[in-house]
């Protein structure tokens, strides 16, 4: 397991990456990700995401708050994985994901 | 930045440093002043103690004098004056190292005087007849003992006792060399060795003479302190000074010892203080290049926040075109802890005398990246639209500008193009909040828009196409995230809180604008807004 603590202008987020025997990735994002250290989360996921394949899935299960600096980095991630599954976010996550029309690109996991 | 003297002045010291110093020493002085009246006043108490004792131990040897005489007298009355008793009662006390240098026995009859026998040598007495006279008829005296002064080359005491029998009476005559030129020291073992003296006697009929003196000069001079001591009928004054402190050296030295520590705690004080004044100084001169480090951040953020507004007035249009039957205004605020630029955009075209472009967006992310992608879609929009493209075509040519991937940021944007002659509206909506519709006595919707994907995230994304008929009267609220959203707060809260907000009457359209903003960022923005207004007019 590998993690990282981020945190920049009073903003704290972290990102590890969580086991998965399926073969899935499974990247944790925790705390608050907002446009203060949305490009250091962002960085750090793409060096997790780099050389794994199959499905990517994010567990947003602790992150409290995200901006469209955070969506923005999910979609980038996810991009060539053709999106990605999002596993139990808020329902303020969640709504914001939806309402920006994302749902179909940033899955939510059954 | 102004240039600043950190240090004080190397030299001058403060005036509380000074001040400080002086009441040190001013109070040290007092100090010093009060124990030395203490100690002087303790002094002489001590020292009229001291003469009272050695004047008791005087006076308790003086018997010594009076009872071998005495004795001598009544011996000589009760032999009848003979010699022989007597020179043998007297021999004890008579000679070198005893206490008279002689004694003689005198009958005395009918006021005339006879020598009838001498111990030791012979009085001088006998070459002063005068004297002689004097001491064996004075009236008698409460005391038996009379006590006279010799003035010789080496002066002497006399003392004279008189026995008083019926066939005449004898007296007995007893002469004491004095100590040679009065000189005497107080044995160095004696409880009164830390003393120096000078013993007077007081005769009848003449003069004080001295007796004795440690001392070398008279009269003594300086502390001192005397008392009378009753000799016969004549007294001892005995004057007594201090050789040295009698309380101790030690005491004689605290008042200066008080002195010498209270200036040096004075100048200590002194020093500590001048130390604190520049320290606060110091620190006062810190503060203010802090102030001043602080005023030039602020004027720097300012200055960014000046740069990053003038780029964002310049990248949205400045004046937006008027139309009959319709009315448009349209609000941008900056985020008020940002001096970046933002990415949120509106724009007004008119397209044909019916047709206008009505179009917001917002770029996610904000700096100048976010700004110029925000720019060259507005643009671009603005060139579709002209092309005769409808929104939903619109915003698929956008996505071919945009790429998350390659370029960081998405985009949500509502175009919408307004046909001013029907009143309907046509809409496509890629990730953006739906706009707002408040009807005319207050009520109010969000309008029912298919949401499509963000502008940047696919490449060929597919947007609907939806027409809405706007009803006279009515006002349609098209605006950005940032004027509903708050950090850890549920979406449909804003959006409801929106609505709460435009629950007012009467007013322009732009007085309902800022009552909106006003309503719902009292204290400014945390995030860019843009706000556009359209109300038809009946």
């Amino acid at each position: 397991m590998e993690e990282l603590e981020l945190e920049r202008d009073g903003t704290r987020g972290s990102v590890e990456v969580l086991p998965d025997i399926s073969g899935r990735t499974v990247i944790k994002l925790s705390g608050e990700i907002d446009i203060s250290n949305a490009g250091l989360v962002g960085a750090t996921v793409g060096r997790f995401v780099e050389g794994t394949s199959g499905t990517l899935v994010f567990d947003l299960t602790d992150l409290q708050f995200m901006d469209s600096s955070g969506i923005a980095l999910l979609l980038r991630a996810s991009a060539h994985r053709g999106g990605a599954e999002l596993r139990g976010p808020s329902p303020t996550i969640r709504r914001v994901i939806e309402a920006t029309g994302l749902s179909s690109v940033l899955r939510f996991e059954p | 930045m102004p240039a600043r003297q950190a240090w004080p002045g190397p030299s001058r010291l403060s005036t509380l440093g000074i001040a400080v110093m002086l009441g040190g020493l001013v109070l040290s002085g007092v100090l010093s002043w009060t124990t030395r009246s203490l100690y002087g006043n303790s002094e002489g108490k001590l020292l009229l103690l001291r003469v009272r004792d050695a004047g008791s131990l005087l006076s308790v040897s003086l018997p010594g004098i009076q009872t071998p005489l005495a004795s001598a007298a009544a011996t000589a009355l009760a032999t009848n004056g003979n010699a022989r008793q007597f020179t043998s009662s007297v021999a004890p006390s008579v000679g070198r190292g005893r206490r008279f240098d002689s004694i003689s026995l005198w009958k005395i009859q009918a006021g005339s005087y006879r020598l009838v026998a001498v111990s030791g040598l012979a009085p001088h007495l006998l070459s002063s007849p005068g004297r002689a006279r004097t001491i064996f008829q004075s009236a008698p005296s409460t005391s038996p003992l009379r006590v006279t002064y010799v003035a010789t080359s080496q002066p002497r005491l006399g003392y004279a006792i008189t026995a008083t029998g019926t066939e005449g009476h004898y007296a007995v005559y007893g002469e004491a060399a004095l100590p040679r030129a009065g000189r005497l020291q107080i044995a160095k073992d004696s409880a009164f060795s830390d003393l120096d003296y000078a013993l007077y006697v007081n005769t009848r009929g003449q003069s004080s003479h001295l007796v004795a003196t440690s001392v070398a000069r008279l009269p003594i001079r300086g502390e001192s302190a005397s008392v009378r001591i009753p000799f016969g009928d004549a007294s001892l004054d005995l004057v007594m000074t201090p050789r040295g402190p009698l309380v101790g050296t030690f005491f004689a030295d605290v008042p200066w010892i008080v002195l010498a520590v209270g200036v040096l705690l004075s100048i200590a004080a002194g020093l500590m203080t001048e130390r604190l004044v520049r320290r606060r100084k110091l620190a006062e001169n810190i503060a203010d290049q802090l102030d001043d480090v602080a005023t030039e951040n602020q004027r720097l953020y300012d200055e960014q926040r000046t740069i990053a507004e003038t780029l964002q007035h310049a990248l949205l249009p400045q004046d937006l075109p008027q139309f009959e039957g319709l009315d448009i205004s349209a609000l941008y605020i900056s985020g008020s802890d940002s001096v970046e630029v933002g990415g949120d955009w509106y724009d007004v075209l008119a397209l044909d005398d019916d047709h206008v472009l009505v179009v917001v967006g917002d770029v996610s992310g904000r700096g100048l990246r976010a700004a110029t992608i925000m720019a060259s879609l507005r643009f671009a929009t603005r060139a579709y639209a002209q092309q005769g493209d409808p929104p939903d075509a619109i915003l698929a040519k956008l996505s071919l500008l945009l790429d998350v991937v390659r370029d960081g940021h998405f985009a949500t944007v509502l175009c919408m193009v307004v046909d001013l002659s029907t009143g309907k509206v046509a809409i496509t909506n890629a990730g953006h909040p739906a706009p707002l519709l408040v009807e005319l006595r207050g009520a109010s919707a969000f309008l029912d828009t298919t949401v499509g994907m963000p502008v940047g995230v696919v490449e060929r994304p597919t947007y609907a196409a939806d027409a809405l008929a706007i009803p006279r009267d009515s006002t349609l609220l098209v605006f950005t995230d940032g004027l509903i959203e708050r950090r850890g707060e549920a979406l449909d809260v804003g959006l409801q809180r929106l609505r709460d907000a435009t629950d007012v009457s009467g007013g322009s359209l732009e007085e309902f604008l800022s009552a909106v903003v006003g309503s719902l960022l009292p204290g400014g923005a945390e995030d860019d807004v843009a706000i556009v207004g359209l109300r038809w007019k009946s």
